[in-house]
C-alpha cells in the first residue's frame, strides 16, 4: 500500500512537471544582424501574438556567457529588462553584448547568446532561445571556416575543415573526403534535401573546402527564405583495432543575413 | 642686422628668378562611357570578404569563376550616339544568374567620370559599382556588386562584395 502511494505521488509530480513545461510559451523572434560581435548593437524583436505572453508586458532573461545585466530577479525583472512596444503584440529589445553582460568582449566571444522572455514576476515565460554565438572581433583561427564571414543565402560560400585547430584527437586525425550540408528556415525546417557526401578540395593552407551557391545546390523557390546551412565533414579514420572506419566530425552552423 | 638684409636680398632674388613653368597638355578626357560601349563576355568572378579586408584578416578573396559556368554570361551595352549610355542586354547562358534583369536601359551617376551604373526595367534595378577606369584601356570591364549589412537606424557596413571581370568580346 506503502508502495502505491509512493508512485503516486511520484506521478503526481512528473505531471506537475510536465505541466510545467507545457505552460513555457512559444514566441516568434528574429535577431538582427543574424551573426554579431560583443561590440555590435543587436536588436532582438518578439512577437508574443498566440502565445501565453500575449497581452503582457515582455522582460529579457538573458544567459549564455553568464547571467546579463537584466536577470537581478525572477519575480521582480528591472526596468532595463522591459522590451520596448513596436506593435500590438510585437516588441524589440537592443543591446551591446559587452554592457548586456558586463564582461570584456574576449569572455563573450564563442559564447551562445540566450535568453528567454517572461512577465515580469515570472509567472509565464517562454522557452529558451539560443539564435547564435557571439562571433569574433579578431580572427581566430577555428576547426571550422565559413567564407565569406557575413553572407547571405543568394551568394557563395565555402566552407573550410582546418584539421590544426581541434583538440578532439579524432577531429585531428581522420582523412576528411565529404561534406554535408543543410539548410533550413526561420522557423528550423529543412528546406529542399540535405546533401550528404559532397566531395571536399584541399586547399593550399593543408584545409579542406567546398564552395557552392546555395540557390543552386539546393534548388531554393523564389520567394522562400532561409536562415540557415548546418554543415558537417565526413571521411576515415583508424579505430583501435587498425581499421579504417567512416567517422562524421559535430556540426557547425552559418546563419544568413538579410543584406541589401 | 647685415645678416638679416643678406638674406632678404637672397630671398627677393630667388623669388624673382622664379618663373612658372609650362604644364604639359594632358591629352583629352577619358571617354569612359564609348570605352564600356560594346560587347563583353565574363572571364572571372572574385568574391571579397570585404568584412574581413577592413578587420585585416588573413582570408578575403575567393575565386568563383569555376565553380559554375560563368563564363557564359555576355553583356552588351549600347550608346546613343553621343556617347550617353541607353539600352542594355545581358545573357547568362548556364551562368548563375548574379544581376536581377536581363535587358532593359542602363544609366550612369557621371557620364564624365562615372562610379556607379545602375540597370533599369520597369521598377526593378540592379545597382554597380564600375571597376578601375584603367582596365577599360586594356579591354576589360570590372563590375561589382556590393552587399550592406543595414543598421537600426538604417546605416550600412559594406561586408562581401562580387567583382564580375568581363573581357571585350570584339
Amino acid at each position: 500500500m506503502k508502495r502505491i502511494y509512493k508512485l503516486s505521488l511520484v506521478a503526481f509530480f512528473c505531471l506537475i512537471g510536465i505541466t510545467a513545461q507545457a505552460q513555457k510559451a512559444q514566441i516568434k523572434y528574429t535577431v538582427t544582424p543574424g551573426v554579431f560581435t560583443p561590440e555590435d548593437e543587436v536588436i532582438l524583436e518578439i512577437d508574443l501574438a498566440g502565445s501565453s505572453l500575449a497581452g503582457k508586458e515582455p522582460y529579457i532573461w538573458a544567459f549564455g556567457p553568464g547571467d546579463a545585466i537584466t536577470n537581478t530577479s525572477w519575480t521582480s525583472s528591472p526596468d532595463i529588462a522591459k522590451f520596448t512596444k513596436v506593435a500590438d503584440d510585437k516588441w524589440k529589445y537592443i543591446f551591446v553584448g559587452t554592457s548586456f553582460y558586463n564582461k570584456g568582449a574576449s569572455d563573450i566571444i564563442g559564447k551562445p547568446f540566450s535568453f528567454l522572455v517572461k512577465t515580469k514576476d515570472g509567472g509565464i515565460q517562454s522557452e529558451d532561445y539560443t539564435p547564435t554565438k557571439f562571433s569574433p572581433i579578431l580572427f581566430v583561427p577555428t576547426l571550422f571556416r565559413n567564407f565569406p564571414i557575413r553572407t547571405s543565402q543568394s551568394d557563395a560560400l565555402s566552407l573550410y575543415l582546418d584539421q590544426r585547430y581541434t583538440a578532439s584527437p579524432n577531429n585531428q586525425r581522420f582523412s576528411p573526403t565529404s561534406i554535408n550540408i543543410r539548410i533550413l528556415d526561420p522557423a528550423g525546417q529543412l528546406v529542399g534535401q540535405e546533401k550528404k557526401g559532397l566531395p571536399v578540395v584541399k586547399q593550399k593552407d593543408g584545409s579542406f573546402g567546398y564552395t557552392f551557391l546555395p540557390e543552386i545546390l539546393f534548388g531554393i523557390p523564389e520567394g522562400q527564405k532561409v536562415n540557415k546551412a548546418v554543415y558537417s565533414f565526413s571521411g576515415t579514420v583508424k579505430d583501435v583495432n587498425g581499421l579504417t572506419v567512416s567517422y562524421t566530425t559535430e556540426e557547425a552552423e552559418v546563419v544568413f543575413l538579410d543584406l541589401k | 642686422m647685415k645678416k638679416l638684409k643678406y638674406i632678404i636680398f637672397l630671398l627677393v632674388l630667388s623669388a624673382a628668378a622664379c618663373k612658372q613653368d609650362e604644364l604639359k597638355d594632358i591629352g583629352p578626357a577619358r571617354q569612359v562611357i564609348s570605352a564600356m560601349k560594346g560587347n563583353w563576355s565574363l572571364s572571372s568572378v572574385i568574391q571579397v570578404d570585404e568584412y574581413a579586408k577592413d578587420k585585416q584578416f588573413p582570408f578575403t578573396t575567393v575565386e568563383l569563376t569555376d565553380l559554375y559556368p560563368y563564363r557564359e554570361a555576355k553583356l552588351t551595352l549600347n550608346t546613343t550616339e553621343d556617347q550617353k549610355p541607353s539600352t542594355f542586354s545581358i545573357s547568362f547562358g548556364n551562368s548563375p544568374k548574379f544581376l536581377k534583369l536581363t535587358q532593359g536601359n542602363w544609366t550612369v551617376d557621371n557620364n564624365d567620370a562615372p562610379a556607379t551604373m545602375t540597370l533599369t526595367s520597369g521598377t526593378t534595378t540592379d545597382q554597380i559599382t564600375i571597376g578601375k577606369y584603367g582596365l577599360l584601356d586594356q579591354g576589360q570591364l570590372l563590375l561589382t556588386v556590393k552587399k550592406y549589412q543595414v543598421g537600426s537606424k538604417g546605416e550600412k557596413t559594406l561586408v562581401l562584395s562580387n567583382n564580375y571581370y568581363f573581357k571585350k568580346a570584339n
